[in-house]
C-alpha cells in the first residue's frame, strides 16, 4: 500500500501489513516535533505532486519488497496542516524476522525523504519557511 | 506547448502553481535557460525538473502536451 491521505490510520496500515508468512512487523511513525533549529514550531504543512509521488513511493516499495524479501511493505505520507504531536508519515514492512524487518523499515523513510516530492513547510510563532534538507 | 507545475518554494516564487509555455523547448535544457531568464532570483540549480512525472535531464526531448514539474529540494517525512 502506498497512499497520501489526510489523516493518517494506523489500524489499515497495521492490517495492511499483517501476513501469515510474516514473524515481525517493524513501523517507523514520523511526528511533528516541537522544535526545529532551536525555534519553536507549532505546526507543519505537506503539500505534494501527488501522482508522481506516489510513483516514486512505489518504486521504494518494491525496491525494498525485493531487496529484502519482505511480505509486505507500506509507505503513507499526510498531506496539508499538521500540529505538534501529529503523524505525518507511516513506513512499515512485515517480514520472517527482524533481521530484514528494521534495515528495511529504514530503507523506506531513507529514500522516501530523498526523491518523493513532498515538501515541509515549518510554521513557527512569528514567521513560516519552506523547509531545505540538510545534506 | 508545455504544462508546467511548480510546488513549494518555486511556486511562491513564481506566484502560480501551474502555468503553459508556448514557446517551442527542445529539451530540458533549453527549458531551463528559458525559466532561468524568466525567473532569475530563482536557484535553478537547487531545482529538479520532472517530465510526465519523471525525474528528467538537461538532455531529454520535450514534446507538445508535456506534464513539466519544477522540484525544489524535497523535504517529506
Amino acid at each position: 500500500m502506498v497512499e497520501i491521505v489526510e489523516q493518517i490510520d494506523l489500524n489499515k496500515v497495521y492490517k495492511d501489513l499483517m501476513h501469515p508468512a510474516a514473524g515481525g512487523i517493524c513501523l517507523f511513525l514520523g511526528t511533528v516535533r516541537d522544535n526545529s533549529q532551536d525555534k519553536k514550531v507549532t505546526d507543519l504543512f505537506f503539500e505534494t505532486y501527488d501522482e508522481m509521488a506516489l510513483l516514486e513511493m512505489e518504486k521504494i516499495q518494491h525496491t525494498a519488497i525485493e531487496k529484502w524479501h519482505l511480505e509486505k511493505a507500506v509507505i503513507v505520507h499526510a498531506v496539508g496542516k499538521k500540529s505538534v504531536g501529529e503523524p505525518v508519515v507511516a513506513v512499515g514492512v512485515s517480514a520472517a524476522h527482524r533481521k530484514e524487518a528494521f534495515p528495511a523499515c529504514q530503507f523506506l523513510i531513507d529514500e522516501l525523504k530523498k526523491t518523493v516530492p513532498i515538501w515541509k513547510k515549518e510554521y513557527f510563532t512569528d514567521n513560516s519557511h519552506w523547509v531545505s534538507p540538510t545534506p | 506547448m508545455v504544462l508546467i507545475k511548480a510546488f513549494g518554494k518555486v511556486k511562491e516564487e513564481v506566484g502560480l502553481g501551474e502555468f503553459r509555455i508556448e514557446e517551442e523547448m527542445r529539451n530540458v535544457k533549453s527549458l531551463r535557460k528559458y525559466l532561468g531568464d524568466k525567473y532569475p532570483t530563482i536557484q535553478w540549480s537547487s531545482v529538479a525538473i520532472a517530465v510526465n512525472k519523471q525525474y528528467a535531464e538537461d538532455q531529454d526531448p520535450l514534446h507538445q502536451g508535456d506534464e513539466i514539474a519544477l522540484i525544489p529540494p524535497v523535504s517529506g517525512g
